[in-house]
């Protein structure tokens, strides 16, 4: 089977129903074997429509093909948690907001070292990788519970249940910027070629890379705090050749969704952080299997 | 018509150009050579405002570029010869991004839009590519595609910076052919820089020959002579003429 077949495959809608189907099953699974309530696989669910979200953009913006585990952010993110968790608050909400600052002021600094090369970008996130998990050993060896860490690398915001209204707070935001990619999908594709190409269209390029910085950073820190690093499969929706449409972002969603509900089963039967450390291998792994699809002839 | 008067430019500390004074009229299609560093490409940046570091006038349509808003100069200027960052765009869709200047936000691409777009896609032969990515091109594929979406702006002023880079013969012919038609109507000027003199003798209606930031010699394809590509070039040549068309004919004697 060539790759051109795959690819017609993966976007049929057989194949959309199917993950469906996959889906529903790994949720049902999660409910029946797990601790994991309806509010949580909803947060879950969250998570991995902002996935989708970070995946557009990771095509408006410059073409980086690393997800946010490899790029840094999840690592940032969860690094700020936790200074913020174990110093000065447990409070979800104070905790978000630190997630999101540590991204932002993360992109911000990754933007001005990395002039948006890739493999600038994942040695960064393999340091930023390194300090979070000494950070976390650190924590570990003198008591802060390891129960905690595991909660702020799968996503300390499903640890307990709080605000259901943030749901559907952040449906409407999703669906806010998921209609506004499909109809700025131009001018996107011209912000992703860089600044002279964009300046054509009229545009101030700056506000644009302002406004890029923080929907992403924005999606960033709402998948760390409901998934923690278990989205990171969703470097495999980022690898695959784009093609714009409604089943291949349904199939994004669906793919990150299921392979979270998966990781969430694995770990009521062992040891969470070894299911952590799997899903962040499985990330890296995926993105060096996807590497090699683009050549230039 | 495109003017430049008095324009000059400092780079560190070596003056790029030096009071460069210029005409070019609508329906000519204007080549610039000289050596390397003689500051063709300096030329073509400053008329396309991607260095706005100089001093003198650089009209355009009798306003100065600096006048322009940024719709409004890209649709009076194109420059092939700005690469694009995402290179794993397909060629379709990059080549739809030449119209954004015409295209209001949040309305789809006009049928006119489309049509420009599809008529270049047919004169470069890009049909059998147009789904590829850019990045999975051969580089002589992707010149031929920077060069359709050049064409497609459909600007005023087409400047274009070494446009046989990388193309092969049959993208040099397109090429040639698509320049004629381009400024032929007489609403349009093209301004290339080469180092292609057979390229240029057989494209351009008018060459500006540029050493150390001045053009020091103007005229038709007639100007190129032995003497002149010896003087500017410091390279002996033996010149024919082009049995068509009677163009010259630049041969090269590397062994000499």
């Amino acid at each position: 089977m060539n790759s051109n077949t795959i690819n017609e495959l993966y976007d049929s809608p057989l194949a959309v129903y199917l993950m469906a189907l996959v889906c529903g099953g790994t949720v049902a699974a999660s409910l029946m074997y797990t601790h994991v309530s309806y509010l949580q696989i909803s947060y879950y669910c969250i998570a991995s429509l902002f996935s989708l979200v970070l995946v557009k953009l990771a095509r408006a913006d410059s073409g980086v093909r690393i997800d946010y585990v490899q790029s840094g952010e999840a690592w940032a993110g969860i690094l700020g948690a936790m200074i913020v968790f174990f110093l000065i608050s447990e409070n979800r909400y104070v905790i978000f907001f630190s997630v999101w600052v540590s991204v932002v002021l993360y992109e911000l600094y990754i933007h001005q070292l990395s002039r948006d090369r890739s493999s600038d970008r994942l040695m960064v996130g393999y340091a930023f990788g390194a300090m979070t998990v000494m950070a976390g050993l650190y924590l570990v060896l003198n008591g802060f519970g390891l129960e905690n860490v595991s909660a702020l690398l799968s996503g300390f915001c499903c640890s307990e249940h709080h605000g259901a209204w943030i749901i559907p707070a952040l449906l409407l935001l999703f669906a806010l910027l998921y209609a506004a990619e499909r109809f700025f999908v131009h001018e996107l594709l011209l912000y992703s070629q860089g600044e002279h190409f964009f300046l054509s269209g009229g545009f101030s390029y700056g506000k644009m890379k302002l406004l890029v910085l923080f929907v992403r950073s924005i999606s960033a820190a709402v998948m760390i705090s409901f998934s923690g690093v278990l989205a990171g499969v969703s470097a495999l929706s980022i690898m695959l050749p784009e093609k714009r449409g409604f089943m291949r972002d349904a199939m994004t969603v669906l793919v990150v969704f299921s392979f979270i509900n998966i990781a969430v089963l694995v770990m009521a039967f062992t040891e969470v952080l070894s299911v952590i450390a799997a899903v962040v291998v499985i990330s890296y792994v995926l993105h060096f299997l996807g590497g090699r699809g683009t050549a230039n002839g | 018509m495109v003017e430049f008067r008095d324009v000059s430019c400092v780079f560190g500390a070596r003056k790029t150009l030096s009071a460069v004074n210029a005409a070019l009229n609508p329906g000519e299609t204007v080549a610039v050579i000289g050596k390397g560093g003689s500051g063709k490409t300096v030329l073509l940046n400053i008329a396309s405002r991607i260095m706005r570091n100089f001093s003198g006038d650089v009209l355009i349509r009798h306003r100065p570029v600096q006048s322009y808003s940024r719709r409004d100069l890209y649709r009076a200027v194109t420059f092939l010869g700005m690469t694009p960052r995402n290179m794993e765009e397909t060629v379709i869709n990059f080549l739809l991004m030449a119209r954004m200047p015409y295209k209001k936000l949040l309305n789809p691409f006009t049928e006119y839009d489309l049509q420009v777009v599809e008529e270049n896609i047919d004169a470069f032969g890009l049909g059998p590519i147009r789904d590829e990515q850019l990045g999975t091109l051969s580089a002589s594929a992707v010149q031929r595609v920077y060069c359709a979406f050049s064409f497609i702006r459909e600007s005023y002023l087409l400047l274009m910076d070494n446009p046989t880079r990388d193309l092969d013969l049959e993208s040099i012919v397109l090429l040639q052919k698509a320049m004629a038609r381009y400024a032929f109507d007489g609403k349009r000027i093209v301004l290339f820089a080469s180092n292609d003199l057979n390229f240029v003798a057989q494209t351009a209606d008018r060459i500006l020959v540029m050493e150390e930031g001045r053009i020091v010699l103007s005229g038709a394809y007639d100007i190129i002579e032995p003497e002149m590509v010896k003087k500017y070039f410091g390279v002996e040549v033996f010149i024919s003429r082009n049995i068509f068309n009677g163009k010259p004919n630049i041969h090269y004697f590397p062994e000499s």
